[in-house]
């Protein structure tokens, strides 16, 4: 809290407060608590380290980390274009500059997209900061979904994963974009505002009210993107650790028995995009390597991956809520599905 | 989760970060070009953190500790997940993806990125075996039918897992495009090595030539080495190929 911007009179508030709310205004010495557990996991390492010797809790660890460290650069990118807006975007003015009618806005937020070379970490914070700051939910989710799907980076890594036919980098481009405008659309249609209205507590800042304009909003802006990363990178490790247990305890080798064309392997490689949790960078690849499925099963699982993976679900579960997540997600889901069967039914045959 | 003990967290994340990034480390995780990038992120969140503890603030959020429990600051209790990854990269320090994780991944092979495979590189030195990628040479095999490896001794570094056909084992490579989660390996059967085989996870450096053979399209069997030298090596810095 801001104490030294407080009044005394706040301050006798604030202790009031806490003396009638049992338990929520508890002393925790937390930093010294972190340090003695610091001490703790130095003096326990040699248990730790064999704990995690075995070969599939080793892998589980390696994949642990792997996510969480490529997720890492992208989430820091991600709060701090959230800090950014916090600090410097005027309250409103996003309302104001987006179109008003969300038949214009929800393309034009999804193509917008397309200019953020970032992956779906980075993409979740900024979203919620974008409606926290007054943008219209729908545009920005659309711009959410669109984002880590349309970039260039992940355009040409498609088109380097399956040379020679440029056929699958259309179709991932237009059935990204349907899901993008689709679930947006729907949203501004069947959407409540209260799904979406949790968000982003502030974060305080913690400069006093008489420092210069700029001092303040810089206070703001590391406020906010300190917040922001704690709370999505909290989510965020739950999700990777879901992940890598998904990838130790589903092992690949069990799609050597399936595979096939019908709606059935479009189904399977969609829910493996949900299990998996590959970062959209990487997708087409993997998807390249599921050759024992259809073109369109495999383009599934691109068109999912970026937009709901067990990773994905708990960030936007940490940045706009629970309730927010548990429909989104299924609804995203379906609308990818059947965004790529009919883009993939149409164009890859 | 009081201010202090949140920046507190970030900056003990942000300077493993550093690390990982500056060194060889990150290499077991994720691909190399990211390594700076890494360390930059590292960076932003020390000094996120880093403000908080050591800046002008820090007198005043100490002094307001007593009544500082609830959250006006910081983030909430999620952010205290954020400390599994610090003790898994401080105190676990996983070690790169190796057979057990080969053996789970489908069997399947991977497709060409290119489609005409040059002549051979010339040897290090004349007379001398070629080295190749794994990559490189399960590629000539699989989409050049081996038209350009016909007889020539190439050396291959990968290690092992075994081969449940049995007569030999596996060399094996992740091939690695963003980061550990996506690796799919890439295997290359060795023949012709008496009993016993070297454990799983050994990495080797085999000098041989490519056993012809004749395959179908649909074919999944991974390619063959006729092997002469095998010789046992530390694991490279880079674990993975690209």
């Amino acid at each position: 809290m801001s104490a030294r911007g407080s009044t005394l009179i706040e301050e006798i508030e604030e202790i009031d407060e806490a003396a009638i709310e049992p338990g929520s205004g508890r002393s925790w010495p937390t930093l010294e608590l972190l340090a003695a557990g610091g001490v703790a996991a130095l003096l326990l390492r040699p248990v730790v380290v064999r704990a995690f010797d075995g070969p599939a809790a080793q892998t589980w660890a390696t994949m642990f980390v792997s996510l969480t460290v490529q997720a890492l650069p992208f989430l820091v990118l991600g709060v701090l274009v959230s800090g950014a807006i916090a600090a410097f975007v005027p309250a409103g003015s996003l309302a104001r500059v987006l179109p008003r009618r969300s038949a214009v806005a929800v393309p034009v937020a999804s193509l917008a997209g397309m200019l953020v070379p970032g992956c779906e970490c980075s993409s979740v914070p900024v979203a919620g900061r974008l409606v926290a700051g007054g943008a219209p939910a729908p545009a920005a989710l659309a711009f959410m979904l669109a984002a880590p799907a349309l970039n260039p980076v992940v355009l040409v890594a498609t088109a380097v994963a399956f040379p020679g036919r440029p056929e699958v980098v259309v179709a991932r481009f237009l059935a990204s974009f349907l899901t993008a405008v689709v679930v947006g659309l729907g949203w501004s249609r069947f959407g409540r505002r209260a799904w979406t209205e949790r968000p982003i507590t502030g974060a305080r800042a913690s400069a006093p009210e008489a420092a210069p304009p700029t001092m303040r909003r810089l206070a703001v802006f590391s406020a906010t993107a300190r917040h922001d990363f704690g709370q999505a990178g909290g989510f965020l490790v739950l999700g990777a650790a879901t992940a890598a247990t998904l990838q130790v305890a589903v092992p690949r080798s069990l799609l050597d028995g399936l595979g096939g064309s019908g709606i059935g392997a479009v189904i399977t490689l969609g829910l493996l995009a949900v299990l998996l949790a590959v970062c959209s960078e990487a997708d087409a690849f993997v998807a390249a390597s599921l050759v024992q499925f259809s073109t369109t099963a495999r383009l599934a699982f691109m068109v999912v991956g970026p937009a709901v993976d067990v990773k994905l679900i708990a960030l936007q579960a940490g940045t706009f809520g629970r309730s927010f997540a548990a429909r989104f997600a299924p609804a995203t889901f379906l609308v990818a599905l059947a965004s790529a069967a009919l883009v993939g039914g149409v164009l890859l045959r | 989760m009081n201010e202090e003990a949140h920046a507190a967290i970030l900056l003990a994340l942000g300077a493993l970060a550093l690390r990982l990034g500056l060194t060889d480390a990150h290499l077991a995780y994720i691909r190399p070009a990211m390594g700076p990038v890494l360390a930059l992120a590292g960076a932003v969140l020390v000094a996120l953190g880093g403000v908080v503890l050591l800046g002008p603030g820090r007198a005043t959020a100490r002094s307001g500790h007593a009544h500082d429990g609830h959250d006006h600051s910081g983030a909430s209790r999620i952010a205290w997940l954020l400390v599994a990854p610090i003790l898994a990269i401080a105190v676990v320090v996983p070690r790169p993806l190796g057979a057990f994780a080969a053996n789970r991944a489908a069997a399947t092979l991977l497709t060409p990125t290119r489609a005409d495979f040059g002549p051979l590189p010339a040897p290090s030195v004349p007379g001398a075996p070629v080295d190749l990628s794994l990559r490189d040479f399960a590629g000539r095999a699989i989409y050049d039918h081996g038209r350009s490896l016909q007889g020539t001794p190439v050396r291959l570094v990968g290690f092992v897992t075994p081969d449940a056909r049995g007569g030999g084992f596996l060399l094996t490579r992740f091939i690695v495009t963003c980061c550990a989660a996506d690796a799919r390996p890439l295997r290359v059967a060795i023949r012709g090595v008496a009993e016993p085989w070297p454990a799983p996870d050994t990495w080797l450096e085999v000098t041989g030539i490519w056993h012809p053979e004749t395959r179908t399209a649909e074919d999944q069997r991974p390619p063959v080495l006729d092997a002469g030298q095998v010789r046992s090596i530390p694991a490279p810095a880079n674990p993975y190929l690209r």
